[in-house]
């Protein structure tokens, strides 16, 4: 990791107290913020997106915005870090809708998707050590799930599909992707709830 | 829509995959509703999780050098600075005229002081202060206009209901120029500009295209080369090189 400001204490400080300096404008807090999150934020545009260029930029975009207006981060309303990936996941698929969903009818087909992006055991040079636990926990949880729960789960989230769009493509009826979603999404709660009360996800 | 209704598409509105009519309805019961509330943060903690199940990719080591710079550009130039300054005299509704000249003035003055500085610099920020001179001189247009005793003007609509942007287009036919203020505007994708058409019956001319800071963006122009009076002014989203107007996604027309 590229890392040029000399103070590492900033390192060792929470997401919490970072973005508290950001606000004061703190270069070297926008730095380390980037350099624990970089690769979160770029992975995930890349995973939606499935354009490096796009992904950068998108990733570019982000971190500008939250260098320029890191108000728009509301503590009081959750975790600096499941915040920082819904601005972009959404963004990414802001992106895909943007442009006429072609992107989006380029994505490959689950199973295609799942030997470039596999949920399971996965090498990840890229995180530090404390997300790297998170993912493998998030992971092993999406694993337990009926494949056609996860399935759905990752349209969505991923694809940027709504229930009914994922209803059209996998030519299942709207009700059967509305509760594969619903009962996925309820073991997913359950299985990472210790983790979210440790605030650990 | 109930509470129970709500805990029925949680989970999809978390992932991002309820109907734009649902989507809505959900967040009107949210906004009153401490306990659905509380579930939806949830379900959203729950969802952004599942970005945590990709495969890690680092990002590239430019990334991290471009958006330092970045950051840093907009710091140099003071933009931010000013955009919120502009912002916060953004003129709406009757009686714009004088706001937006003080404004214009303001910046005027904030962009004469910014060149000023960065001729103090080196060499490297020579484009810089070619930028901001450019910047200058359209804001010294807007002042004549804006001044111009025949001033008139008119606001353009976002054809999308969805979008709170907007733009007022102001013109002196005495001074031959024109000015398009707008706020709020999105951001465009790379390789896309706003541009500005002026429509009659049968023709689109354009008058010029423009690029967006911090949703604001602005064009001067000379009516000099319209070959007839225009019924309208629209603005659309373009790629440089087109020729033709798509959709405007501003338009405004004209009291004939």
């Amino acid at each position: 990791m590229n890392v040029s400001y000399s103070d590492s204490d900033y390192k060792q400080l929470g997401d919490e107290e970072l973005m508290r300096r950001l606000f004061q404008k703190d270069k070297h807090a926008f730095e380390a913020i980037f350099d624990r999150y970089g690769d979160l934020v770029y992975s995930t545009a890349l995973r939606v997106l499935r354009d490096a260029h796009l992904a950068q930029d998108i990733s570019q975009e982000i971190f500008v915005r939250l260098w320029r207006k890191p108000e728009s981060y509301v503590a009081e309303r959750g975790r600096f870090l499941t915040w920082l990936i819904s601005v972009t996941r959404n963004r990414a698929v802001d992106e895909i809708r943007s442009r006429g969903r072609r992107l989006r009818h380029e994505t490959a087909s689950p199973e295609e998707q799942e030997r470039e992006f596999p949920a399971g055991e996965a090498n990840d040079p890229a995180l530090n050590a404390q997300l790297a636990e998170q993912a493998r926990t998030v992971r092993a949880s999406l694993t337990e799930l009926p494949p056609e729960q996860r399935q759905v789960i990752e349209l969505a989230y991923f694809g940027g599909l709504t229930q009914q769009e994922i209803s059209d493509r996998l030519d299942q009826p709207l009700g059967t992707v509305k509760t594969r979603i619903r009962l996925g999404m309820q073991k997913l709660r359950a299985a990472l709830a210790p983790e979210m009360r440790s605030e650990r996800i | 829509m109930d509470c129970e209704q709500v805990g029925q598409l949680l989970d999809a509105y978390a992932l991002g995959a309820a109907e734009a009519d649902e989507a809505a309805r959900l967040e009107e019961h949210v906004a009153d509703c401490v306990r659905c509330w509380s579930s939806l943060n949830e379900a959203q903690q729950a969802a952004a999780a599942i970005a945590l199940s990709t495969a890690f990719q680092r990002a590239p080591a430019s990334l991290r050098n471009r958006i330092l710079a970045e950051t840093e550009r907009g710091e140099r130039l003071g933009v931010p600075k000013l955009m919120q300054l502009l912002r916060s005299l953004w003129p709406v509704g009757a009686g714009i005229v004088t706001t937006a000249a003080v404004a214009s003035l303001t910046f005027a003055f904030f962009l004469q002081a910014e060149v000023n500085d960065l001729r103090d610099e080196n060499d490297q920020l020579e484009a810089q202060v070619e930028d901001a001179g450019e910047i200058l001189n359209e804001q010294r247009q807007l002042m004549a206009i804006l001044a111009a005793p025949d001033v008139q003007q008119v606001r353009l609509d976002a054809t999308d209901h969805t979008t709170s942007a907007g733009a007022v287009y102001q013109w002196s036919s005495s001074a031959g120029t024109g000015a398009l203020l707008c706020n709020n505007l999105p951001a465009l994708q790379e390789g896309q500009e706003y541009k500005v058409w002026f429509l009659t019956q049968d023709h689109s001319y354009e008058a010029g295209s423009f690029q967006t800071w911090d949703g604001i963006g602005q064009l001067t122009m000379d009516l000099g080369d319209l070959p007839e009076l225009p019924l309208a002014i629209g603005v659309s989203i373009e790629h440089a090189d087109a020729r033709e107007p798509g959709q405007m996604f501003l338009l405004a027309e004209f009291e004939q």
